[in-house]
């Protein structure tokens, strides 16, 4: 009966209100405007713009103007043919899977470390304190890390002066230098990012650990078969999301630390890509590299989004 | 009895884990902590304190002489100021496009909406490589202008994306009966909107202007002029390529001292001049993104 009776309200309400009410509409899609206007320009356009890597680019004649590559894909046989390409790739891999094996579990157990902590104001202080170095830049820590491991007077060498052993020049050891690259890596992200896992732990059911209680488990075997399981999609969905960006290693950070001494190690897609294209110029030669990036990129992200339906019913897509 | 059952209570795991649990964090705590105790303390410390006592965490024999020298020099200002505006500016972009762009897009009646969100996600998933946006930035004239630092990242999708979820759930009546009492969607986002959601509002705007401040590679791209040099590419020459050309801009007739090798004392106080707005605007994120951020998810 009321339901009725409101509906004809609003019906009547509406009927005069209704060229207002695409008033009203215009208002939103001009919000709309700025942001559209955005991702065309420096989202769009660029993406567009990529197609140079199939062109002889020629800075005058512009991206349309440029005449088309013979062979079509000349810069990629080219790319693919140069030695140090290969090498650029095999460093990506590398480094991304050793960030990956180290850095992906490691806020996860910080989290689960975290969640056992039964003082809250340790609690929160350890957290305040982890959740700073991921406001920090990377040249900040790139400062922190060449006096720390400075050969000569760094703190880590001294430390290693103590126990007789001699000096590493750290930031210009190829052997040493992707260890460098991981572990300042994990300093600056693990703790920030316990916080999706501890929000995820924290909305698990507390009447499930009760009932374990009651049944006697301890610490252990709560962990084990309640709070993994329990967190285990937001796990995968975030394994899903790093594998996506698999090729994207930290370019900031490569950047400010490597050094021609390293290169061999530490040259990376992204600064092959600043080098050949910024620095020499070659504009159509390291979009192709970058469109190669992009692609590969985006087909891991589809692949693990797929490969995880499969697995768990859990997906992005 | 009851003793008994509270004796066997106390075994030696449930002794030892919370200790062994705790030491593990504090011993977390204090790797983090620490690198910043030292490049502090080495900044305020006599450059012949520190040779003598190269590990430190408090200051010994405190001077202030390496910060004197440093904010001796114009250039260093001109960063400083380089990097204000740069945050300033750029944050208020970034929030008036992303909250203009959010509020409609959380509307998920409104025809198009549905698009532009799928457009998002797709150019957040497959995105331009860095020579493409280098070139257009190059045909809009951004090159060389501050402008650079600003524009092309105006909106990041993933923070759009925060701020339409923080919208949509912002309770459907007030905005119903701000429109029945014949509010503009104006209004509605300005006087309703945007205050209830603050919290959030606040966080993502807190971590525009942190990105922007940490930004340096935009400006090894886009920016050729010393003079519109960022406080971190600064930092980054000084640091990194350690030498003082840039920071002296070319005055380096009466610095001798400076000339070959940058005392770490130095480089240290150039790395607090760039740290210290972060430390000082770090307890606000703290407040209100544990606030905001967790009492949102929680409520849901």
């Amino acid at each position: 009966m009321s339901g009725l009776t409101q509906r004809s309200e609003r019906k009547s309400l509406s009927a005069p209100r209704r060229l207002r009410i695409l008033g009203h509409r215009t208002e939103l899609y001009l919000f709309l405007i700025p942001g559209v206007v955005f991702f065309i320009l420096f989202r769009y356009w660029p993406l567009f713009g990529s197609v140079i890597a199939f062109k002889d680019y020629n800075l005058r004649l512009g991206m349309w103007g440029s005449p088309w590559m013979k062979p079509l894909f000349g810069h990629f046989i080219s790319l693919f043919g140069n030695p140090s390409f290969f090498q650029v790739f095999r460093n990506t891999i590398i480094i991304s899977a050793l960030k990956l094996i180290w850095g992906f579990p490691a806020p996860l157990i910080l989290a689960l470390l975290l969640n056992e902590v039964r003082t809250a104001s340790f609690k929160r202080s350890v957290q305040t304190i982890i959740y700073l170095p991921h406001f920090i830049s990377w040249p900040i820590i790139a400062g922190l890390l060449v006096a720390f491991l400075s050969p000569d007077g760094g703190v880590v060498n001294i430390l290693r002066g103590w126990f007789g052993l001699h000096p590493i020049f750290f930031l210009a050891n190829p052997k040493y230098f992707r260890g460098v690259l991981v572990i300042s890596s994990m300093w600056k992200d693990a703790g920030w990012g316990t916080i999706i896992y501890l929000a995820a732990i924290a909305s698990l059911d507390p009447k499930i650990y009760e009932a374990a209680i009651m049944d006697g488990a301890n610490r252990l075997q709560q962990i084990r078969s309640i709070t993994i399981p329990g967190i285990l999609p937001t796990v995968v969905i975030l394994l899903i999301l790093r594998l996506g960006s698999i090729l994207e290693v930290g370019f900031e950070q490569v950047f400010i630390l490597y050094n021609p001494s390293v290169y061999d190690v530490a040259d990376v897609l992204e600064t092959f890509i600043y080098r050949t294209g910024i620095l020499h110029a070659r504009f159509d030669y390291a979009t192709a590299a970058g469109l190669f990036l992009s692609v590969v990129g985006f087909v891991m992200i589809l692949t693990s989004n797929w490969i995880s339906r499969r697995l768990n019913q859990q997906a992005i897509f | 009895m009851v003793l008994g059952r509270r004796l066997r209570y106390i075994t030696l795991g449930r002794m030892l884990f919370p200790a062994v649990n705790g030491t593990i964090l504090l011993a977390m705590a204090v790797v983090t902590l620490y690198p910043f105790l030292y490049v502090v303390s080495v900044s305020m410390s006599s450059y012949r304190a520190f040779m003598l006592h190269p590990i430190m965490a408090i200051p010994r024999e405190i001077t202030f002489a390496a910060y004197a020298k440093i904010f001796g020099y114009p250039t260093v200002w001109r960063s400083y100021g380089v990097t204000v505006w740069v945050t300033v500016v750029g944050t208020i972009v970034d929030m008036t496009v992303t909250i203009l762009m959010a509020y409609p897009l959380s509307k998920s009646r409104l025809r198009g909406t549905g698009t532009i969100l799928v457009a998002v996600i797709f150019v957040m998933v497959f995105h331009p490589a860095l020579i493409p946006k280098f070139l257009v930035a190059k045909q809009l004239g951004l090159i060389d202008s501050l402008w650079a630092l600003v524009l092309p990242t105006a909106v990041s999708p993933f923070n759009l994306i925060l701020m339409k979820n923080f919208f949509q759930s912002v309770p459907a009546s007030l905005e119903e009966s701000a429109l029945i009492d014949g509010a503009s969607y104006t209004r509605i986002l300005t006087r309703i909107i945007v205050p209830v959601s603050m919290h959030a509002v606040a966080t993502i705007g807190l971590f525009y202007a942190v990105e922007h401040w940490n930004n340096y590679f935009s400006a090894v791209v886009y920016i050729r002029s010393m003079t519109k040099w960022p406080l971190q590419l600064l930092l980054r020459e000084v640091v990194m390529q350690n030498n003082m050309d840039a920071v002296m801009g070319g005055a380096a007739v009466g610095d001798l001292d400076m000339v070959s090798v940058v005392p770490l004392t130095v480089q240290m106080a150039t790395v607090v001049a760039a740290t210290i707005p972060i430390l000082c605007v770090y307890p606000f994120i703290q407040k209100y993104f544990t606030k905001g951020v967790m009492l949102g998810s929680i409520k849901e």
